[in-house]
């Protein structure tokens, strides 16, 4: 009889998760956290015996540097029949992928797409982390009372994830000058092996700013960091937080140090879940993650959640929104109606090539 | 259990299916046994050689890049950033070895760069890069470094980097595109279903064969396979790769902390495998088809000369099949079977044709009737047909009281009377045109594999209870003269035993009157004998007596001494004369006395068979010497002793003699009777009485031997003479007499008589002899 029922078991269609993320080009180092995180969650859950003995499958696929080879990603993700899918990593892919999740009626939960735009909507994507309009007002917030009044933003046009740091620039904009401050002319520029980072600098430095505000990747905020610190070595810098991650202490080295970053998770908290994870995470890949990695774990926990306590009839999205809150690893995670976290941003500074929270 | 029967044609394409699945089942089962865990092999020893191929080539590529950072470094060591510059940027480029070339200063600062694709790299220079991983590395060996996969800060890339420190402590780094790296696998991607990975420090797969399928989709940092190899133990062949079984080959790369790990999925999943399961799967299918296809052909072709055999046989019992051939097929058992059953049928139908000429050759009315169809007729021969006054035509198929015949319900209780498989019973029948006519019907239940048949003869008895009312009349005037007859013979009967005893009372005068005629003879012979010496004797007492007187007269003349002397002479000689007769008479009476004797007493005892015949001759002399037939004997005197009945024989030889002399002499005026005797060459002694008479008509020399069997009736023959002979030769001495005979050349006789007589002869053998005696 037992072996009976571990054949019926057996015999389950697993729980497929699809990871959708950039694991190629730049924007690699969020995408292999990101995928790292969802794939230790569902790796330690199939140890632990699945959910109610349906094993979980990771399929994951390379969302690539254009909208359409996305799509193709997602389509090949909802071919596979997947139930649910983890990310995309960024808001430029989100806007592209998310019709088709609406249409295939798979809710997409992305670690890190805060673009404004994709908030506040009945849709199947759900945001982990705070929106961008959010973040933008915690840093006009943080920077406003740390006495900047003039800064300079250089912002990241690359098409790839243009949505982001354009809705980033004007909501942070917005904030900033609701606040009284001064936005001096900024600098736009597209990420290339060509561009010429210290002719960015150059044009922001030149309405003296009293603070340099990074919206771009990771390697751009490094490398405009190594310019303005050769250019204005004791200028305060600071890099939006989708550049915040483990990459940029990594690549930066000691050019970004000082920098001040708002990151979605605290890198240095020292509740007893995260900590373990942190554990699990060396363990399993050899490195540290980075708060991607946390916010897919977190996805992948809430999704199994959701979906043993789902009801007859109703589906993963509104099992998602209705049996929550989730348990993060630094937290309870709670979507709202919109399946969106109203959570704020947890902002440090880069100190001895790590992430020092703010008092 | 009903037994399932199938045609012939399903039995063969079933025999060639099942062969044919047979045998692919065997030859596809040994092929995989033998092929998988060969393929799995093969495919495993091609895998190691493809990796070891991939890794040669990195290495090579690596070598070169190596070597070329390692000159450079020769060459720019020490030199001002300016004259260092060209000679970087000589060195990178897309189509170069090296995608960025960077000169750091002893602490990280760069003071040279060259990047492709980017013509202005000064805003570079000064930057510290004495964080990076590879930097750092350098400051713990002196010679070159590789770092795994890294994403470059300068270009943003994901590159793989080399460094060296040079001996003035400046540190050269070149970056290679990943790339241009993976590009080696392209040319090695392996068949057999393989792929091999490129896995880096991180566990990242960064190329594989598969066009990328695998890059970024995983992480195998910490897989256990990996994990053996980087701790540098030897990796077992066998994994599991997300929970299925796979083969695996990992070969760390020279330099580089990577790993490849060449994989092929084991069992089912493998191509090959999967292809040669197919292949054998297609080859069973087509041999399946294959036969599908020719099994029913085949069994088809092979079951139409059974088929026509069958149908052949069908009309062979009825007359469509006459004169039709059999058929013949490319099957010689086949054909044997036609030829048989052709032999078969013909034989059948000979046996057909004989029973139907019999059957109609019969004066017996016969129909036969099928009992399951009330009784009506499938057959009547001919004989019936006459009886009954129908055609055959009109009565096959119709039952008797259709044909009007019987009446209704007649045949019904004349089968509920039938007890057993036979039965006869007298009915009355109508014919054709009305009479009615009595039968006794004889009926047979005939029960065949597929009928119930019911033979009925019917026999009209009308002709036969006439005769047998005739009969009846007949026998009973016949007992009536069979007791009259019997009456008569009963009386002849008493007739005729009266007779016979008259018979037999003549026999026995007849007896007594032949013995006393013999004893008279015998009488007149002795007499006569005795006559001669007894006359002469007489005569010379006579004489004597003369002499005397005429002595006693000249005695009365005076006595003269003459005188006296003439007496004397005179009665000496008359003496003497008297004497030898008298002693010649004594003689005759004595040998008399002893045939006597021997014919009275049946006296057994030993004798010389010659001296019998000698005494039988004197005996019977007398009664010769009076006639003109001469005896001669030759039997030797001695030599022939018997142990016998001396009178027996004697009386024997007499009677031979004497029948010579009276039917073989008779009318005759010589004739010889020759006696002769000796010993066989068995030892037996013969006795031959011959005569050259006239011999015995054949007629009478079977009959000669019976009693009162006689030529002389009524002239002296008693016919009892040779008849008690033989009874006294075969009965008494145990011999045989025996007779052969020419007419007119005479009659031989001839005993054979054993030397000694049967002891077990009885009194009333012996006394029945004796009082046959003649």
């Amino acid at each position: 009889m037992l072996a009976l029922l571990l054949a019926g078991c057996d015999a389950k269609a697993p729980f497929r998760i699809g990871v959708l993320a950039g694991v190629s080009g730049r924007a690699v180092a969020t995408g292999e956290e990101g995928r790292n995180g969802a794939m230790l969650a569902v790796e330690q859950r199939n140890a632990a015996g699945g959910l109610a003995g349906r094993r979980m499958e990771l399929l994951v696929q390379d969302n690539g540097s254009d909208a359409q080879t996305a799509r193709t990603a997602m389509q090949a993700l909802l071919d596979a029949k997947v139930d649910a899918v983890v990310g995309p990593f960024s808001s430029f892919v989100a806007v592209a992928v998310l019709p088709m999740a609406d249409d295939a009626q798979v809710p997409m939960l992305s670690p890190n797409a805060t673009s404004s735009t994709l908030v506040g909507k009945d849709d199947q994507l759900l945001l982990m982390g705070a929106s961008t309009r959010d973040a933008t007002r915690a840093y006009a917030a943080l920077l406003w009372q740390r006495g900047h009044r003039r800064l300079a933003m250089a912002t990241s046009v690359e098409p790839r994830n243009a949505v982001y740091y354009a809705t980033w620039r004007d909501e942070f904009s917005v904030a900033f000058r609701a606040l009284g401050g001064e936005l001096l002319p900024g600098a736009s520029f597209t990420a290339t092996t060509d561009t010429v980072y210290s002719e960015v600098v150059r044009q922001l430095l030149v309405g003296q700013p009293d603070g340099l505000v990074f919206v771009c990747q990771v390697v751009d905020a490094v490398r405009l960091a190594k310019q303005a610190r050769r250019d204005a070595p004791e200028l305060p810098l600071v890099v939006s937080d989708g550049a915040a991650t483990e990459a940029l202490l990594r690549l930066g080295g000691p050019a970004v140090e000082g920098i001040l970053v708002g990151q979605p998770r605290d890198m240095q908290s020292a509740a007893p879940a995260y900590l373990a994870f942190v554990n699990a995470y060396q363990e399993r890949f050899g490195r540290a993650p980075g708060y991607p990695a946390v916010m897919a774990y977190e996805a992948v926990t809430a999704l199994a959640q959701a979906q043993t306590q789902r009801r007859r009839g109703q589906s993963l999205q509104q099992a998602l929104l209705q049996r929550g809150p989730y348990p993060g690893l630094q937290g309870e995670i709670a979507f709202d109606a919109f399946g969106d976290v109203r959570d704020g941003l947890r902002f440090a500074m880069v100190r001895g090539g790590r992430f020092q929270a703010l008092p | 259990m009903t037994r399932r029967v199938w045609s012939l044609r399903t039995h063969l394409s079933a025999l060639l299916l099942v062969t044919i699945v047979v045998t692919a089942s065997i030859v596809a089962f040994t092929a995989l046994v033998w092929k998988v865990p060969r393929t799995e092999r093969d495919s495993l020893v091609a895998l190691q050689r493809e990796t070891d191929e991939v890794s040669t080539r990195l290495w090579l590529l690596l070598r070169a890049r190596q070597t070329r950072l390692e000159m450079l470094g020769s060459l720019v060591r020490g030199r001002a950033a300016a004259e260092v510059v060209p000679l970087l940027q000589a060195n990178v480029g897309p189509s170069r070895q090296f995608q960025g070339l960077y000169l750091l200063t002893a602490d990280g600062r760069v003071e040279a760069v060259a990047l492709a694709g980017r013509a202005r790299s000064d805003e570079l220079v000064g930057d510290d890069l004495s964080s990076s991983s590879l930097f750092q590395s350098t400051r713990e060996r002196r010679d070159v470094v590789w770092s795994g996969k890294y994403l470059s800060a300068m270009s943003g890339r994901n590159i793989v980097g080399v460094a060296q420190r040079l001996a003035n402590g400046q540190v050269l780094i070149g970056e290679i595109a990943q790339t241009e790296l993976l590009r080696t696998l392209q040319s090695a991607a392996g068949g057999h279903g393989s792929s091999i990975w490129v896995v880096d420090q991180a566990g990242e797969v960064i190329a594989d064969t598969e066009n990328g399928r695998q890059v970024g989709r995983f992480n195998l940092y910490n897989w256990p396979a990996l994990q053996t190899a980087r701790a540098g133990a030897p990796v077992p062949t066998q994994a599991t790769w997300r929970g299925q079984r796979v083969q695996i080959v990992v070969t760390k790369v020279p330099v580089l902390d990577w790993s490849l790990v060449g994989n092929v999925p084991a069992g089912w999943r493998h191509p090959a495998i999967r292809a040669f399961v197919i292949d054998v799967a297609l080859a069973f299918a087509g041999c399946l088809v294959v036969g599908l296809l020719i099994a029913p052909f085949w069994a088809q072709r092979m079951g139409r000369g059974v088929r026509n055999i069958l149908a052949r046989a069908e009309r062979a019992t009825s007359d469509e099949g006459h004169g039709l051939s059999w058929p013949r097929s490319s099957v010689s058992e086949l054909n044997a079977l036609s030829a048989d059953l052709e032999r078969v049928t013909a034989t059948l139908q000979e046996r057909e044709q004989k029973f139907h000429a019999i059957f109609n050759a019969t004066p017996i009315p016969m129909a036969v009737t099928d009992i399951d169809n009330a009784l009506r007729v499938v057959d009547v021969n001919e004989a019936w047909c006459a009886a009954f006054g129908f055609l055959r035509e009109e009565v096959i198929g119709r039952n008797g009281e259709e044909l009007g015949l019987s009446d209704a319900g007649q045949d019904v209780q004349l089968m509920e009377h039938m007890d057993g498989d036979t039965m006869s019973g007298d009915f009355e029948l109508r014919l054709r045109d009305g009479r009615r006519v009595p039968v006794c019907v004889f009926m047979r239940r005939v029960r065949l594999a597929a009928a119930n048949w019911l033979v009925c003869a019917p026999v009209d008895v009308g002709p036969i209870r006439r005769v047998e009312a005739e009969l009846q009349a007949l026998n009973q005037q016949l007992e009536a003269r069979v007791a009259q007859r019997t009456q008569d013979l009963s009386a002849s009967n008493a007739q005729l035993t009266q007779t016979a005893e008259q018979l037999h009372l003549a026999q026995d005068e007849l007896v007594r009157s032949d013995k006393l005629a013999a004893l008279g003879s015998l009488v007149a012979g002795v007499a006569h004998e005795l006559n001669t010496p007894l006359g002469n004797g007489l005569m010379a007492v006579s004489t004597t007596v003369e002499a005397t007187q005429r002595f006693r007269a000249s005695m009365a003349s005076g006595l003269r001494r003459s005188d006296l002397h003439l007496l004397m002479d005179s009665v000496k000689q008359g003496v003497d004369i008297a004497q030898r007769n008298l002693a010649r008479a004594a003689s005759l009476v004595q040998s008399f006395k002893q045939v006597a004797v021997d014919q009275t007493s049946a006296q057994r005892r030993s004798f010389e068979l010659g001296e019998v015949v000698h005494e039988m001759l004197v005996s019977l002399r007398p009664s010769l010497n009076r006639t003109p037939y001469r005896i001669e004997v030759d039997v030797p005197a001695t030599g022939l002793r018997l142990d016998s009945y001396p009178g027996a024989l004697g009386q024997t030889i007499g009677n031979l003699i004497q029948n010579a002399v009276l039917h073989g002499f008779d009318g005759r005026a010589h004739g010889t009777v020759r006696i002769t005797g000796g010993r066989d060459a068995g030892g037996r002694i013969w006795l031959k009485v011959q005569d050259d008479g006239r011999g015995i008509a054949p007629e009478f020399i079977e009959r000669i031997f019976e009693p009162f069997m006689t030529t002389r009736q009524g002239r002296g023959g008693s016919g009892l003479g040779l008849h008690i002979s033989r009874n006294a030769v075969e009965s008494l001495l145990g011999g045989s007499l025996g007779v052969h005979s020419v007419p007119g050349q005479g009659t031989c006789f001839e005993l054979h008589l054993p030397d000694v007589a049967p002891r077990d002869a009885t009194d009333a053998q012996l006394h029945a002899v004796a009082g046959e005696r003649v």
